[in-house]
């Protein structure tokens, strides 16, 4: 691996958070300033897979959007599977398997930073597959964790057992009306009229996702001491996971919707990501009986940094040995 | 000497995506006012920095009549017979002017 690959200021700024946190620094970032960047970069990504939208070939955005299904729903039963066989309980099997179908907006645009880094070319549809994959995992953890449930002692009128209620949860999530929200005005406000906006929120944009890389790396540092609450088998998970869900990515990216190394390379970190923004309030409610701090130390603390320093990179690889690059 | 009434105060600590439905154990009993302040900080549910949704906490304050405590402290352990990581303290308090906590008629 090319160590010039981890020179992009996001990649930098993540790591210099994780330092911060590893010596003990006081750096504190103002509260609230994680939740701000996610709704601006959730945003910026939006507009910028709505214009693309505007000018795409539909045949092509429908292929992409049903691989972003079938890749939403297959690997969080995938994940539940592999969890069941390290004997992890049902119900933690469920929420952790959703994380791992949904995708993390931060590590798809510290992919595409790579991409920018090293000039290379990508397709615009993976975009769509973003906010097209941020609810479908959300679903199949709440079907896997009903499934679980059934037998056990659950009260009827219980909220959890709403599935219909659960749905319009996971449908209508913050994240997902950003997105697709942002996607549609995208997609519709004509090209001089979005030249307004675009100094906020193109020119700033990688600026805006190095700083908010910089609090993901110490938030990922400050998940290192919960390693121990986890387990190994969890730990591996939250490495290997990610492996399968990269290779799944990247020959459905390659195979499926014939993209180049760089469309590729986007397709395989969808499915190699975890979510940490969209999918962990969305299983404190849904799946209340899970452990919070096995998801979200795997996703943010294990996951996360994972595919930023090493996945990425690799999933380069992968893609460009695929596709001939 | 100002004249105080005897009430519990209930403080719950939960995920803030809990929100809603402790607003709604405290409209189902008819308790006017509320109020949430933004927590952080560690326990069964592992570490809550508030970097994030899902990893924000909310400290919940109901201030409750003696005769509804039991209600209320019925619907709250219902959320954690559910399953729900909530923190809950019960202390003995005094208010002024005890019309203030009653939803009007």
């Amino acid at each position: 691996m090319n160590i010039d690959n981890l020179l992009i200021p996001a990649v930098m700024f993540f790591a210099l958070g994780f330092f911060a946190q590893a010596i003990k620094s006081d750096l504190k970032l103002p509260s609230d300033l994680a939740k701000v960047l996610s709704i601006y970069l959730l945003i910026g990504i939006g507009l910028k897979g709505g214009i693309a939208l505007g000018q795409a070939d539909m045949a092509a955005a429908t292929q992409a959007v049903l691989a972003a299904l079938a890749l939403g729903f297959l690997l969080p039963i995938l994940a539940y599977v592999v969890l069941l066989a390290g004997r992890i309980d049902k119900l933690n099997a469920a929420a952790i398997a959703a994380h791992y179908g949904s995708v993390s907006a931060g590590t798809f645009l510290t992919a595409i930073a790579f991409l920018d880094a090293q000039q290379i070319q990508y397709e615009s549809y993976p975009v769509i597959m973003l906010a097209i994959m941020e609810s479908p995992a959300i679903i199949v953890g709440l079907l896997l964790a009903r499934f679980s449930r059934s037998g056990a002692a659950m009260e009827e009128d219980a909220r959890e057992n709403h599935m219909a209620e659960l749905l319009r949860d996971a449908l209508t999530n913050g994240s997902v009306i950003l997105l697709l929200g942002a996607m549609l005005i995208g997609a519709l406000v004509p090209p001089p009229s979005m030249e307004t906006i675009k100094p906020f929120f193109s020119l700033m944009f990688m600026g805006a996702l190095s700083l908010f890389l910089l609090e993901m790396g110490m938030e990922a540092g400050k998940r290192i001491g919960e390693f121990r609450r986890v387990g190994l088998f969890l730990v591996a998970f939250g490495v290997f996971m990610p492996l399968i869900g990269g290779v799944a990515g990247a020959v459905i990216g390659h195979y499926w919707l014939g993209f180049g190394a760089g469309g590729t390379l986007l397709v395989s970190v969808l499915g190699a990501s975890a979510s940490y923004i969209a999918v962990p309030p969305a299983m404190r409610l849904a799946i209340p009986e899970a452990n919070p701090s096995y998801y979200l130390t795997l996703s943010l603390g294990v996951t996360f940094p994972f595919n930023v320093l090493i996945g990425i990179p690799l999933y380069h690889q992968l893609s460009a040995w695929l596709t001939g690059a | 000497m100002h004249e105080l009434y005897p009430m519990k105060l209930i403080q719950v600590v939960a995920n803030t995506a809990l929100e809603e439905r402790l607003i709604e154990v405290a409209g189902a009993h008819e308790i006017s006012g509320y109020t949430i302040l933004e927590a952080r900080g560690a326990g069964s549910a592992g570490l809550q920095t508030g970097a994030l949704e899902g990893e924000s906490s909310l400290l919940f304050m109901l201030a409750v009549p003696l005769d509804k405590l039991d209600a209320v402290l019925n619907d709250i352990n219902r959320l954690m017979r559910r399953g729900h990581h909530l923190a809950v303290f019960i202390s003995d308090t005094q208010v002024m002017r005890r019309e203030k906590y009653f939803s009007p008629a």
